[in-house]
């Protein structure tokens, strides 16, 4: 038996220096479609294989570049903007790239109204002002009016997700009767990108190869890029230490990591977030709020379990995000904290609940407030089970991880700060609102930042609401994620970004 | 020789296996659907994401139009999934048999004319350790040794990826490659299904080759057995000629119920070993909490299984009607 | 029956099974003999660290002894198989019982219901339930007794048939006694020996599935140190730290095989066919 699978030799290893491979875990991509998928791996795959009007800025965040705009301008004070594109731009068809490719892909995307299209529809648009709103004033001019005044660079922010991709018009009109091409697209390839899809089997590997009739492919060194979808980090650990894989992407432990392999970290747009739910008595009590804050060493948590992992920030706008400040706003402090739970009346400590999915971070919290008698006993669930309960408001604390949709501060402002109605009928459930918290200025504050045109004064307005929030909010920002993938020594340019739609192949060859 | 009596299977006892098939069907049906009517989770949810506003999940419950559903893990029909998933178990499950017949019978035959021989006891043993180790534990030991330190087989999953075009549609790839005459395939696939289908096995070959134990020494206890032997026959021709058939009947219903508990213990062979599977699927559904593909994952294997069943029951009164009906 | 017993004395296989067996019931019931460590308490400066003097088999991905663990985890086990086989035994007893006694609509019916049951597959039945249910250790015990219960059914069932065409029963019936007080004052003690059999080989099963259940997440939630679920915690480190996997791995095995081997035992001895 062993020498029959010996003479069977050379199970092909590692592919060529043409092809790379991917460990990755791609479960959660379950349609191509650029206006409807939402996951990390799915962004990552549309940012790829897609364009988009703009770009983020590689190094600094609020500025943009683009590889088929040439120039744009907004007027209007922030309500209309002209892009005029390259002239001779094709899709991995043949077919040419024109501004009403690029009209037609963010019409359908508002009319298809999946899940990311709120990145869109937030601004005014919908199914019947689209036709006068977005516009293509000729091949190679689009024009765009908003409903009302915004930032630009929160605008294009908007643009750079991949909801916003550009797709193959000519392409996709045999297939537009049902649901715009909906379940066309979500198998199907029509784009512009650098890299094609070549194959994409579901829950096991997507295939890319270079898209000839792009640009920026001629700089591309690799033909094949392969991703295995490989669920377990200890499996992806072994496929990298064999050399059956080039890059592993969801190793858990950076501790001996297989010879001739080297580490890569990011940081994430992810942040880390303890949630104290304001409709119980403890928790209510602002030197209650306090005193946890001051209970948690954070420094140590994110140096020993959760190293390589996250980073501390407690602010709720990330770092590396325009207007981030404050990150290390409080400091690990027993003997404050007991002293605010004896002014509250609280020294003999209290019971809590703790609903989290991450356990390691869930006992971490649970024996940080043991040290002032909080007694919590943790409730562990599955994401879908926190979320539930998150949205039903059925929780004492909670911990979870929120994303933020695109890189401008308004994204976690939103999210974070804002309640604009807090009762069960609200239309706008933010993270706020779950923790029945509301603090109206807020709501003022953002909706001014969000339109503010100079740049300098809206950063200025998210530094003081960062400094108020972390002052009197029940939500504790506790860390933002690192991403680490580990690569095999002889792969080079491989970008993590700091968002998935920001992980470029584009320069990735391998020696 | 005993081996076809009579086949004296009357209408009525096809008809009575006939209905308890049925029957039993019918109850899996209705136990699954009650799964599904009392389960309290949200399937939709994970498929939206997280939104502040209220949106109706369109998928909130198990839905039996199409066959139920369309899977949270692939978008596709789930019923699409599994069939493009079952080739891949059969011959996991196949080729798991084959090792566990191949070396599980002529291991049993020796353990028996040898018994409380020393070969005897190392069966034994051996039976006892295949029913009392976990598979996904043994998975996880044997792809540890035999993939991580010793490299002596593939990395987990099916085929290389350079035959990753190969497995987009379902087909039996051993057999198929080496219809089209595509070597580098087939020596591919047979690598890559060695290991799993050697801890696949593992636990029917203790179960086969005890049953075959015990059957050969029921033979070898019968009176015929003493006959032959005053006639002067050589042994081995005894046992071809006469217990080997007299055990067959058994040994083959033991067979097919091994086969069908083998899906059983393919969930985890198959989860660690990344074969995509019905296996896989089912367990990757299980975790995505998609209550469609598991209660039809649920229904396909458990259907298999009581096929098999019946097929044995069958079988055990069609060739021998000795056996009371109780 | 004392002969039985004597019998059982000598067969090696029951001495070396209850052995193993009366060992592991002791760690579960003192297990703080066994330990000075606590299962539970984290200790985040000492994350999987292999095996050393403080740490017979090392830490956990939380810094907890996993030594500690392994012991305080028999408990668990045990309760799984107590409270399944509490549950079957005299469930799957009262079904044959009375499937077999009684020829009427409900003892047909019952008749059925554990073919039906014998026909299904346990392991896969038990994770479409608690998947659908709920995930926990109870959902899980409850899922196993589910499926768990018709072979003690067919076994009674098959005793009963046989038993109630015998003289001393029909002279019981003739003296007017009730059939629930025949079925169990007299012919429950006859078939005790066989559901004996069946239960111990049927526990090492019990403890497998439930291992099973939690290696898919779907048993014993974390902090519970049940080895099933510390199993799938380890999954994600085996390369480096193997010894996560190995030793509550061997644990399942080792009280797995106790019952094997007790029931192999019980095998030779009960059927006395020596084989």
């Amino acid at each position: 038996m062993i020498g029959i699978s010996i003479s069977l030799g050379a199970f092909a290893k590692s592919a060529d220096k043409q092809t790379l491979v991917m460990a990755q875990q791609i479960d959660n991509l379950i349609t191509l479609d650029p206006a409807a998928l939402f996951e990390t791996a799915a962004q990552e795959y549309a940012y790829n294989t897609y364009q988009r009007l703009l770009n983020p800025h590689k190094d600094n965040p609020g500025q943009f570049t683009s590889d088929i705009v040439r120039t744009w301008d907004v007027f209007d004070s922030g309500r209309s903007y002209i892009f005029r594109l390259f002239p001779k731009l094709y899709f991995a068809s043949g077919n040419p790239l024109t501004a009403h490719d690029v009209v037609f892909s963010l019409r359908r995307a508002i009319r298809l109204n999946k899940a990311p299209a709120f990145l869109l529809t937030q601004f005014g648009f919908d199914s019947q002002n689209i036709e006068h709103r977005i516009i293509a004033v000729d091949n190679t001019t689009v024009k765009i009016s908003l409903s009302e005044t915004v930032a630009p660079s929160l605008f294009y922010s908007c643009l750079t997700s991949p909801v916003a991709s550009i797709v193959d018009s000519v392409l996709l009109q045999p297939h537009l009767a049902q649901d715009h091409g909906h379940m066309w697209l979500s198998k199907n390839y029509a784009g512009s990108g650098p890299y094609k899809l070549h194959a994409w089997q579901a829950n096991n590997s997507l295939v890319l190869v270079k898209n000839e009739q792009n640009i920026q492919a001629s700089k591309a060194k690799l033909a094949k890029i392969i991703i295995r979808h490989i669920k377990e980090p200890s499996t992806q650990h072994l496929l990298l230490d064999k050399g059956d894989i080039d890059i592993a992407r969801n190793l858990l432990s950076f501790n001996n990591l297989p010879a001739d392999t080297t580490k890569v970290s990011v940081l994430r747009n992810w942040l880390k977030y303890l949630a104290l739910n304001q409709n119980n008595s403890y928790l209510s009590k602002p030197e209650v709020i306090l005193a946890i804050k001051h209970l948690i060493d954070y420094q140590q948590i994110a140096d020993t379990i959760l190293r390589d992992e996250v980073v501390v920030n407690q602010s709720f706008i990330p770092l590396k995000v325009m207007g981030s400040k404050y990150n290390d706003f409080y400091q690990y402090d027993l003997i404050k904290a007991k002293e605010l739970l004896a002014t509250a009346g609280f020294e003999a400590g209290f019971s809590i609940n703790l609903v989290a999915k991450n356990l390691k971070l869930a006992q971490a919290i649970q024996s940080a407030l043991a040290q002032a008698d909080i007694k919590v006993n943790i409730i562990p669930g599955d994401s879908r089970q926190v979320l539930a309960k998150f949205r039903a408001r059925d929780f004492d604390m909670l911990i979870a991880t929120w994303a933020s949709d695109y890189s401008d501060p308004h994204a976690n402002t939103v999210a974070f700060a804002t309640n604009p109605d807090n009762s069960s009928a609200s239309t706008s459930k933010t993270l706020a609102w779950r923790t029945n918290w509301q603090q109206p200025e807020f709501n003022i504050i953002s909706e001014e930042a969000k339109k503010e045109l100079d740049s300098q004064k809206r950063a200025n307005l998210y530094e003081s609401l960062q400094k108020e929030f972390l002052q009197i909010a029940p939500i504790i920002v506790l860390f933002q994620e690192v991403e680490t993938s580990v690569i095999n020594n002889n792969v080079s340019g491989f970008e993590l970004g700091t968002d998935s739609n920001a992980t470029n192949y584009l320069h990735i060859s391998k020696l | 020789m005993q081996l076809i009596t009579s086949i004296s299977l009357n209408y009525k006892q096809c008809v009575n296996l006939f209905i308890r098939f049925g029957i039993t069907s019918a109850t899996l049906v209705l136990l699954v659907v009650f799964l599904s009517k009392i389960s309290p989770i949200d399937s939709g949810l994970s498929r939206v994401g997280d939104q502040f506003s209220d949106i109706s999940y369109q998928a909130k419950n198990v839905s039996l139009k199409h066959g139920f559903g369309f899977s949270l893990l692939t978008n596709n029909l789930v019923l699409q999934d599994i069939k493009l998933a079952m080739p891949a178990t059969f011959e996991l499950a196949t080729a798991a048999m084959l090792f566990a017949i191949l070396i599980g019978v002529p291991l049993g035959i020796l353990a028996a004319v040898n018994k409380d021989k020393l070969l005897d006891h190392i069966l034994r043993m051996l039976c006892l350790l295949g029913n009392s180790v976990s598979i996904f534990w043994l998975s996880l030991m044997a792809m540890l040794l035999f993939y991580a330190k010793l490299q002596l087989f593939p990395a987990p999953g099916r085929v290389d990826i350079a035959f990753l075009d190969e497995i987009a549609q379902p087909r039996f790839l051993l057999i198929s490659s080496i219809l089209d005459g595509n070597w580098p395939l087939f020596k591919d696939a047979l690598a890559h299904i060695m290991l799993p289908a050697l801890v696949l096995g593992y636990y029917s070959l203790a179960n086969i080759s005890r049953m075959t134990r015990l059957f050969v020494l029921q033979e070898l206890q019968q009176e015929y057995v003493i006959t032959c032997k005053l006639k002067g026959m050589p042994f081995n021709q005894i046992l071809r000629r006469h217990i080997l058939p007299n055990t067959a009947i058994k040994l083959i219903t033991v067979i097919l119920l091994s086969y069908a508990s083998l899906l059983e213990g393919s969930t985890f062979v198959e989860n660690i070993f990344m074969w995509p599977g019905i296996g896989l699927y089912l367990t990757q559904s299980i975790m995505v909490n998609d209550l469609n593909a598991i209660l039809a994952c649920t229904i396909v294997i458990a259907l298999i299984f009581i096929t098999a069943n019946f097929i044995c029951d069958a079988l055990y009164k069609f060739l021998d009607p000795r056996v009371a009906n109780v | 029956m004392y002969k039985q017993v004597l019998a059982m004395y000598n067969n090696k296989s029951i001495v070396l099974g209850f052995s193993l067996l009366a060992l592991f019931i002791l760690v579960a019931l003192v297990p703080t003999m066994f330990t000075r460590q606590s299962p539970y308490t984290p200790n985040f400066d000492n994350i999987l660290a292999p095996a050393n003097g403080q740490h017979i088999f090392g830490t956990d991905e939380l810094g907890r002894d996993l030594f500690a663990r392994i012991i305080f985890g028999t408990r668990y086990a045990f309760i799984v198989v107590l409270s399944v086989c509490i549950v079957t035994i005299p469930l799957g007893f009262t079904i044959g019982a009375i499937a077999g006694y009684k020829q009427n609509f409900i003892g047909n019916f019952l008749s059925r219901m554990i073919d039906v049951f014998l026909a299904l597959p346990k392991l896969i039945i038990a994770m479409a339930l608690v998947a659908s249910v709920g995930v926990g250790i109870k959902n899980a015990i409850f899922a196993i007794i589910l499926t768990a219960w018709a072979p003690y059914a067919r076994l009674t069932r098959a005793n009963v048939l046989q038993l109630k065409q015998q003289d001393f029963i029909l002279v019981l019936k003739l003296q007017g006694v009730s059939s629930s007080r025949i079925l169990f004052r007299f012919i429950a003690p006859l078939c005790l020996s066989p559901i004996f059999l069946q239960a111990f080989l049927d526990m090492s099963g019990y403890i497998l599935m439930v291992a099973g259940l939690g290696f898919l997440g779907l048993g014993a939630q974390p902090p519970l140190p049940e080895w099933g679920s510390m199993l799938a915690n380890a999954k994600d480190y085996i390369l480096t730290h193997w010894w996560l996997i190995t030793y509550p791995g061997g644990a399942i095995l080792l009280l797995s095989l106790s019952f094997n081997l007790i029931g192999e035992g019980m095998q030779s001895v009960l059927t006395n066919k020596g084989f």
